[in-house]
């Protein structure tokens, strides 16, 4: 019923279009180019009309609808079942008469629960063709309005433009408004833990042992939430991921930009391309099955103890991942060096080498910098990786042939199997996440600052 | 040095019936040509560039006056389509040269670009990076007196002398040109090519650069592109009008600007064409 409706909605819009339009050609005709707005707006602005407040009028029906008849429904029932009923017995009533509605029987239901349940189909089956009227009313209605409103020096274009500004508008307040939400509960349950665990233990306690019993049968430590040991563990595997792209992505925008030719590029570009684009879970396994195990023969070679989940292949395969975002900003803010500063170098008789170190390099470190500090906050917050690779068990050492863990492995175990969200072992994942958070939006924002900086330098 | 004698009564001022030292040729072009891709930009240009001399290009706009200058130093290198044929000699060395090292030919002919070009450093590691690359200098003191004495020379030491540290971007666009010739003489070039030095910057920053172009004459050979006959007409010993990728007429200067041969160079230095 609802999806025809939709359908209808569009079908309609669809034919205020081409009643719209035949009217613009119209003005055409007689008017010529005195016709303010082309034909296709005028279609536009009755489809528009037609269509948008017949699609927001039978969403809100569909919102208020449910509830709506509820509320009738247990006006209706005999004072006997609502009178002291709880709003939760109310509920287990009304579900029990939506089952019954629906043919779901599982005991012999009360005479009044039968009727009540007829009632509500017949009240639905009622709704559903009001809602049907009052659609096509609305549209008819709608369309009448417009096409009133069409005439040769209508600002049907206009029109349209405002309609659309306006759906913009409602998308980037959608953005805003998922944004606004998601760091409101993630306030709201880091206040929470920290109801139950105090700021400072979490900020600098060094035991970090959050398996504690959820139900009162279950056999756990008391649990210790301190939460230095994994901060350490995100910086070992971050710093290793660091070490390894910044040197790799520099260079390589470096040899890109400078020295390779037009064919080579060509070719690196793509393959750069795909590196950005192989999913974290193919990196994931690709550390746990190819490079822990080789790292760890190695470390055996040498005769170093080496743990089978060692931060380094972690903290390796994850540097190769974020070599893209650096070599590729390193690339932007290297060509972003003006023309003429390349130029007024290499006429000095300088090597291509010293007017990238001296000239072009310097130039673009702000740029360059950017690029690491966005690199460095997408390392932290890397989860799929860490998760499959890194260890789990949250000991306080900077070993990297030692297992560490990080703070997205952790949020990821907190929050898997038997949970309970007003227990701290549940809660600790979310202070972990505003934790996370706070750091990498901090991180975004200098990054940010900085390139846009040094952007307004040559512009 | 006999050019530096014959200097002093420059060609402009010469009489016809005074004896006229030759003077001896620094670069000479032969059969230049240039192509960009497929499309040829200039046509077997023969050109010589006397020693201790100004010489100004000039002509209409995309006759290929820069892509010459360009060609005297190599810097259409740094152009992947662009190929160069004939022959350019710097001081009888070709300068086309399998052999020859680049990098040495460009820090003996100098650059300095249409728009004034500074390196996002301070004014003193600007002027200090040419004599810095090519081992000119060893200790500080030598460095500085290398910046200093190319500050003076170029007439900015004065305006600049208590903010050497300061980024040479901060200065105004006449002090920056200032600055950037003072960068290109710093590692003493025999050759210093101008593209337009003048056309950014007000008539009083022309007329500094211009009393400094007729001062550099003294120790450098320059050339010089522009678009004002003026201009060509008060800093020039030698004047080429190129058109069409062509070079059209040669010669000194006051006979171009008096008594052109061709009618194409009277149409031009007459402003009907161009
Ligand atoms: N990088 C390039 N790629 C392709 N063609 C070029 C390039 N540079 C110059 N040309 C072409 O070569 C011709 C000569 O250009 P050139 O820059 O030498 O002219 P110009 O005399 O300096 O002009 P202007 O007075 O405007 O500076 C023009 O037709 C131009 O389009
Ligand atoms: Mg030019």
């Amino acid at each position: 019923m609802v999806g025809y409706l939709f359908l209808t909605i569009l079908v309609f819009s669809i034919a205020a279009f081409f009643v719209g339009r035949s009217a613009g050609n119209r003005f055409v005709a007689t008017n010529g180019v005195s016709t303010h707005s082309l034909p296709g707006y005028h279609g536009a602005f009755v489809a528009v009309w037609v269509g948008v407040p017949a699609l927001v009028l039978l969403l809100l029906w569909l919102m208020a609808q449910g509830s709506v008849i509820d509320n009738m429904l247990l006006s209706t029932l005999p004072a006997t079942l609502t009178e002291a009923a709880s709003a939760a017995d109310k509920n287990l009533l009304l579900s029990e008469i939506k089952n019954v509605a629906a043919g779901r029987i599982f005991a012999e239901p009360t005479p009044e629960i039968t009727a009540a349940a007829e009632t509500l189909l017949r009240w639905q089956q009622i709704a559903s063709w009001l809602m049907v009227v009052v659609v096509v009313a609305a549209m008819l209605l709608a369309m009448f309005f417009a096409y009133s409103r069409l005439a040769p020096r209508f600002r049907a274009r206009n029109g349209v433009e405002a309609f659309t500004s306006g759906i913009m508008i409602a998308c980037s307040i959608a953005a805003i408004l998922t944004t606004i939400g998601i760091i409101a509960s993630l306030i709201y349950e880091s206040i929470e833990f920290f109801k139950l665990v105090p700021v400072h233990e979490f900020l600098f306690g060094l035991r970090w042992e959050p398996q504690i019993a959820i139900r009162a049968d279950q056999v756990a430590g008391n649990g210790a939430f301190g939460a230095v040991p994994v901060f350490v563990g995100t910086i070992v595997i971050a710093t290793i991921a660091m070490l390894v792209a910044t040197p790799i992505g520099i260079f390589t925008a470096i040899y890109l930009t400078e020295y390779a030719s037009d064919r080579v590029r060509n070719i690196i570009k793509p393959i750069m391309e795909i590196l950005a684009g192989v999913p974290t879970v193919v990196y994931g396994f690709f550390a746990v099955l190819t490079v822990a195990p080789a790292i760890r023969g190695a470390g055996n070679l040498m005769g170093l103890a080496t743990s089978p989940n060692s931060a380094i292949a972690a903290g390796g395969v994850m540097g190769i991942m974020i070599i893209p975002f650096i070599s590729s900003l390193a690339d932007d803010a290297i060509r972003a060096v003006p023309r003429s500063m390349r130029d007024g170098s290499l006429a000095m008789g300088a090597t291509r080498a010293e007017t990238m170190t001296k000239v072009l390099l310097p130039a673009a470190l702000p740029g360059i910098m950017g690029g690491i500090l966005l690199a460095l906050s997408r390392a932290i917050g890397e989860t799929m990786i860490v998760v499959m690779a890194a260890g789990l068990i949250a000991t306080l050492n900077i070993n990297p042939l030692d297992s560490v863990t990080t703070v997205t492995v952790q949020i990821v175990t907190l929050l898997i199997g038997d949970t309970s969200f007003d227990n701290p072992k549940t809660l600790a994942a979310f202070a972990l996440g505003l934790v996370l958070f706070l750091v990498t939006l901090g991180l975004n924002v200098v990054a940010l600052t900085i390139v846009r900086k040094y952007r307004e330098q040559y512009d | 040095m006999n050019a530096m004698t014959e200097n002093k009564g420059s060609t402009l001022v010469a009489k016809p019936d005074q004896v006229v030292i030759p003077p001896t040729v620094a670069m000479k072009g032969e059969d230049v040509s240039v192509f960009y891709g497929a499309k040829q930009a200039l046509f077997g240009v023969n050109l010589e560039i006397e020693r201790n001399r100004v010489t100004s290009l000039i002509g209409p706009s995309g006759c290929g006056k820069s892509t010459f200058l360009r060609s005297l130093n190599r810097m259409n290198d740094t152009i992947d389509i662009c190929r160069v044929t004939g022959r350019i000699t710097l001081d009888g060395e070709d300068i086309y040269d399998k052999n020859l090292d680049v990098v040495e030919l460009r820090a003996r002919v100098g650059m300095v670009f249409q728009k004034p070009n500074p390196f996002p450093k301070s004014i003193f590691e600007n002027v200090a990076y040419g004599p810095k690359i090519h081992g000119m200098v060893s200790t500080k003191a030598e460095t500085e007196e290398i910046v200093v004495s190319s500050l003076r020379k170029a007439g900015l030491f004065e305006e600049v002398k208590d903010r050497l540290n300061e980024p040479g971007t901060g200065l105004s666009g006449g002090q920056q040109q200032r600055l950037c010739i003072a960068r290109a003489i710093a590692t003493k070039p025999e050759v210093l090519l101008m593209d337009e030095p003048c056309s950014a910057l007000d008539p009083i920053a022309t007329a500094i650069i211009e009393e400094l172009i007729d001062e550099l004459r003294e120790n450098f050979t320059i050339v010089i592109v522009t678009h004002s006959m003026q201009q060509a007409a008060r800093v020039s010993q030698k004047t080429a009008f190129f058109h069409l990728g062509k070079l059209i007429e040669e010669g000194v200067t006051e006979d171009i600007f008096t008594n052109p041969v061709n009618k194409q160079t009277q149409d031009y230095i007459m402003g009907r064409i161009g």
